[in-house]
């Protein structure tokens, strides 16, 4: 399904998660920042959640850590973004917020953060497509700050081309002119 | 494929002005061709002065360039026809019937016959009117995106092509966010209970330290 090469999706595994960690594992207490051998188990710390994934896809379908459910998928965002999704910050809370949101649910089963994110997102994507064809005025830039990453690209494209067909409009594209230099000779009287 | 990114997202506003080109127009020649004008899409009957003719639009501009030609007004982009589909546009829920590259031939007619176009200035105002209110329809067709798929029925190519990228990768992360609550009954991934909570355990007959180092090897491989 998803680009193995995708740089994006590669950068948003990166994001941390809380992990407590339910066995004494071996070799494991660099993480902590520790130099004994075990990493104990009760241990809460902050891992990126590509390695999360790896250790809670256990072979056996055991686990040995527990994944929390990170603060910016809390009920506090879930309700500001039922409530308004159009003005929730999300590079503040988590710069891959939408695209991390996919990894997050491939993992857990979650019915109700699933449809909080597509709602929002479709929500969000209204007003995001406002904003491409008003053709980047300078109350734009507020809003801008507000969009997660992958927004920001769907901005960017859709910001395009839609600029491409009003330069067409303005017929201002492709056409071939003189170079102004050559009109400020012709001007002198060159 | 390596292309730039504007190129990637589909036509250029050219390229699709290039394609228009091709449609058919009604023009009222000035000269006369003697013979039958063979062209690499079909072959069209001689030109005779004051005798209506279809050809390709490239052609009648080109002939209008050279003052050899007049070429009538499409019955749609009179101002009656361009005020009904206006009103039309903004009574009805769905877009007005319009030629399919309405946007590229008024562009073109517009810019190199205006003088055989009656008040084009009344036609070019609607003709933006008509624009604007489209593409609030289409905006409103964000909303509408739904698991599979959106349809908007006489959408002219250039808008189409204009709302193409943006609606693309939208649909495909609303599909991305869908997949990613749906996979766990479908693929491999083994099912994990909601938040771990508690039933998360241990359980194994090999040590524990080998264990560990199975999952570790794979994720540097």
């Amino acid at each position: 399904m998803e680009d193995y090469y995708d740089i994006d999706s590669i950068l948003a595994e990166d994001q941390n998660v809380k992990c407590v960690f339910q066995r004494n594992i071996p070799g494991l207490s660099w993480l902590e920042g520790g130099h004994d051998d075990m990493l104990k188990a009760g241990s809460r710390i902050d891992i990126p959640f590509w390695m999360a994934r790896e250790i809670a896809d256990h072979p056996e379908g055991t686990v040995p850590i527990n994944i929390e459910t990170p603060e910016f998928y809390g009920n506090k965002v879930r309700n500001g973004l039922r409530a308004e999704a159009t003005v929730v910050d999300l590079p503040k809370l988590c710069p891959n917020f939408f695209r991390f949101g996919t990894h997050y649910l491939q993992l857990f089963e979650d019915e109700n953060l699933a449809s909080c994110l597509e709602d929002a997102f479709k929500a969000r994507l209204q007003l995001t497509m406002d904003h491409t064809q008003s053709g980047g005025n300078s109350n734009t830039t507020e809003y801008l700050d507000r969009l997660d990453e992958t927004e920001r690209e769907l901005y960017k494209a859709g910001l395009e081309s839609s600029a491409s067909v009003h330069h067409w409009n303005q017929q201002s594209f492709g056409r071939i002119r003189s170079a102004s230099e050559m009109l400020l000779k012709r001007k002198a009287g060159v | 494929m390596a292309l730039p990114r504007h190129l990637k997202n589909g036509l250029t506003p050219l390229e699709i002005e290039f394609l228009a080109e091709n449609e058919m127009i009604e023009i009222e020649p000035f000269i006369a061709s003697g013979q039958d004008l063979e062209l690499l899409g079909g072959t069209l009957p001689p030109l005779r002065p004051q005798r209506l003719i279809k050809v390709p639009l490239w052609m009648a501009i080109s002939l209008k360039k050279k003052q050899k030609c007049k070429i009538a007004t499409p019955e749609w982009m009179t101002v009656e026809s361009l005020q009904r589909s206006l009103k039309e546009e903004q009574d009805q829920e769905r877009f007005s019937a319009l030629p399919y590259h309405y946007m590229e031939l008024a562009q073109l007619l517009l810019e190199n016959a205006c003088d055989d176009i009656s008040s084009a200035d009344a036609v070019r105002t609607l003709l933006k009117d008509l624009r604007e209110a489209r593409q609030s329809k289409a905006r409103q067709g964000v909303a509408a995106l739904g698991l599979t798929y959106l349809q908007m029925d006489n959408i002219g190519l250039m808008e189409i092509n204009e709302i193409r990228p943006f609606f693309t990768k939208a649909f495909n992360e609303i599909q991305k966010l869908k997949q990613g609550s749906n996979e766990n009954d479908q693929d491999g991934i083994p099912e994990i209970p909601g938040g771990f909570d508690g039933s998360a355990s241990y359980a194994s007959s090999l040590p524990e330290s080998s264990r560990f180092n199975t999952t570790q090897g794979s994720r540097n491989n």
